[in-house]
């Protein structure tokens, strides 16, 4: 049984914490900046970092004790896939959704000139990206170049799912690119890519800019998906248990000020500062007050859970996320289908620790550390009460994290690895 | 830009981190007879920083190595990578195109190569760290640690020794920076408090002390005091 811990009892009070400038580090620039770490004895140093690799090695190395990670990272260094091969665990989500799918002008106005209908129409609109792509196959032009911001981020997964929903083979019929996030709109400027998919502000900045319209949101490619995690090593964990708890306890306190809709705006124009994300306060303004804007021309749409901070559930490290983030590095041969997801999800997803915190708060919990996605377009109460958000994917499919096999094979378009074991 | 390379004779490093150096030694290329030849590793130097990467590239060079390309970060460098098919990568580890080089180190399903890091923080312990990470992370099979080891050596060498350069001339800069605005916020005060030159110093330095800040710093606050009051604006702008 973990208990949570008064400062006097912590391993450690001074810590290093990275992230990389994106609107959903809210969490950790609000509780530095309203003070929810020093409530919990803690002197948190910020360190903005220039790549997720960095953010990686840094944790992995112990210049970091702490950050802001995409949450395939954690699962893969554990697995060893990343080339670092340090395990290391998340107890704490940082917020759900925040993405979106960016086309340049010229591009844009190709998939509408080809097929006006499809363009437009949001998830769909891969469609009419599949017509460009066959009109230039047909003329011999060489293929369109989309980014995504790493090899194991939910981006690059949902970029290849949106794309394969519609037929194109992610790895033979464009070319894809890592790209890191502040670089996106310059990128995409230069004529260096054509597309990209990215957290915000860096849709909402090519909007801003007239640089590119944005074609369709992560939460209308999947309702309120995972997307950031608090990530630290598994020895550190070892080593700090207290100090962990306490550190996860001052970041739900501070998702929870965040996701009050009159803080947002507050939080936005902290966010702006150079020193965090460095961006434009009406642009991060956009997202976080639930409003966005696809064109330049268009008028702003709510979009009401555009980032989910704490809401639904959305700190609960669930284990199904870490089984779908790993059905999908299967899908793209990342990992061997024989990998033991239950096993890793176990070890890297540690709703315990969560618990912990969250108690110590009074914050409510899920009973279960597991829960199948795809069922609910509405917002539903889970057993204990407890509010979810839906949870429905663009293509209606069902994920029951109990079969994770079948659902990898439920899709046609999929580079597993070839292994020569048999299973 | 991709540059043929003269092959160069296998020399002496410039900066011999590890090997014993010879209190002889001239300038002139002498091979050592007890030093296998480095069978010219092919090194790409990856670094926004052009200067920074061209003396790297030129060290280097010079030491025998054969370097194959010299490229910004923002390059897509999986294809760069491709073109040049270099043995070790070198690269900032703070370089915001890291990233980029992720889809041909280990993840993916592209051939594995050296990844070498150096920070170019002078902190060994960054730099120590940076390394073990880098060269583990990415360590090709069929390329020893030890042949990658000199290479690791040169490099951050010549990133303390840049930085170095770096520091001192932003140092230089700032002092001189710092000194012409001491000397207006001096002004201002002699005119506005009429106070002798000793004493409008000394009142600045109080003011440091008292706010725990920089000379300099409470001298820009003096100033831009100064310019609030003699231009005042109205209130409904």
């Amino acid at each position: 049984m973990i208990m949570s811990a008064g400062p006097a009892q912590l391993e450690t009070r001074q810590l290093n914490v990275g992230f990389i400038p994106l609107t959903d580090c809210a969490a950790l620039v609000a509780a530095q900046e309203l003070g929810f770490f020093e409530r919990q004895g803690l002197e948190v140093k910020l360190f903005r970092e220039p790549s997720w690799s960095s953010i990686r090695d840094k944790v992995s190395v112990g210049l970091l004790d702490a950050a802001h990670m995409l949450a395939g990272m954690p699962i893969a260094a554990t697995l060893g896939i990343d080339g670092i091969a340090q395990p290391m665990i998340t107890a704490m989500s940082l917020g759900l959704n925040g993405n979106a799918i960016t086309v340049s002008n010229a591009l844009y106005d190709r998939m509408l000139d080809i097929a006006p209908r499809q363009a437009t129409d949001r998830t769909a609109s891969a469609l009419a990206l599949r017509r460009v792509i066959e009109a230039d196959r047909r003329a011999g032009r060489k293929p369109l170049t989309f980014a995504t911001v790493f090899p194991v981020s939910g981006h690059n997964y949902q970029l290849r799912y949106w794309m394969a929903s519609a037929g194109i083979d992610p790895d033979r019929d464009v070319r894809l690119v890592i790209v890191p996030p502040p670089q996106m709109c310059d990128r995409l400027a230069a004529g260096l890519i054509d597309g990209y998919c990215v957290g915000e502000p860096w849709n909402e900045m090519a909007v801003h800019h007239r640089l590119g319209h944005v074609l369709v949101t992560g939460y209308e490619l999947w309702n309120n998906s995972p997307e950031k995690v608090l990530g630290v090593t598994a020895d550190w964990a070892q080593r700090h248990p207290r100090t962990h708890i306490a550190l996860v306890t001052a970041l739900i306190e501070a998702a929870r000020w965040i996701d009050e809709p009159e803080h947002r705006r507050e939080v936005a124009l902290m966010l702006a500062k150079p020193e965090y994300v460095g961006a434009p306060g009406e642009v991060v303004s956009m997202s976080m007050t639930g409003t966005f804007k696809y064109h330049a021309d268009a008028p702003a749409l709510p979009v009401p859970d555009f980032n989910v901070f704490f809401r639904y559930g959305a700190t609960f490290p669930w284990r199904s996320h870490a089984v779908w983030f790993m059905t999908q590095m299967a899908r793209w041969g990342q990992i061997p289908r024989a990998t033991p997801f239950d096993e890793i999800a176990r070890a890297v997803y540690r709703p315990d620790i969560y618990r912990a915190a969250a108690g110590s708060l009074g914050v409510a919990c899920p009973g279960r550390d597991s829960k199948p996605e795809g069922d609910h377009d509405q917002p539903y109460a889970d057993a204990e009460g407890l509010a979810l958000g839906p949870d429905r994917f663009m293509d209606r499919r069902r994920f029951d994290p109990a079969h994770p096999l079948a659902y990898l094979d439920s899709f046609d378009i999929r580079h597993e690895l070839q292994t020569s074991e048999s299973l | 830009m991709h540059h043929p390379h003269p092959r160069h004779q296998v020399c002496t490093p410039v900066f011999p981190a590890r090997s014993v150096r010879d209190p002889r030694a001239t300038t002139a290329p002498r091979c050592p007879p007890e030093r296998p030849a480095l069978a010219l590793l092919k090194i790409m130097v990856v670094d926004d920083h052009a200067q920074r990467a061209q003396t790297l590239a030129r060290v280097l060079t010079e030491s025998g190595y054969e370097v194959v390309a010299q490229v910004p970060a923002s390059d897509y460098l999986p294809t760069r990578i491709n073109e040049c098919k270099p043995d070790v990568i070198l690269i900032d580890v703070d370089a915001p195109g890291r990233d980029t080089l992720e889809q041909v180190s280990a993840i993916h399903r592209e051939t594995p190569r050296p990844i070498v890091m150096f920070s170019s923080k002078d902190d060994r312990e960054t730099i120590t760290a940076a390394i073990a990470a880098g060269v583990s992370a990415y360590m090709a099979h069929g390329l020893s640690i030890s042949k990658v080891q000199p290479v690791i050596d040169m490099a951050i060498a010549h990133f303390q020794r840049f930085q170095q350069l770096q520091d001192e001339l932003a140092k230089a800069q700032t002092t001189l920076a710092d000194r012409k605005i001491i000397d207006r916020a001096k002004g201002v005060l002699m005119s506005q408090r009429k106070l002798t030159e000793p004493q409008a110093y000394r009142t600045l330095q109080k003011l440091a002390m008292d706010r725990k800040r920089r000379i300099a710093d409470v001298a820009r606050d003096v100033i831009e005091m100064a310019d609030l009051l003699s231009h005042p604006t109205e209130s409904t702008k």
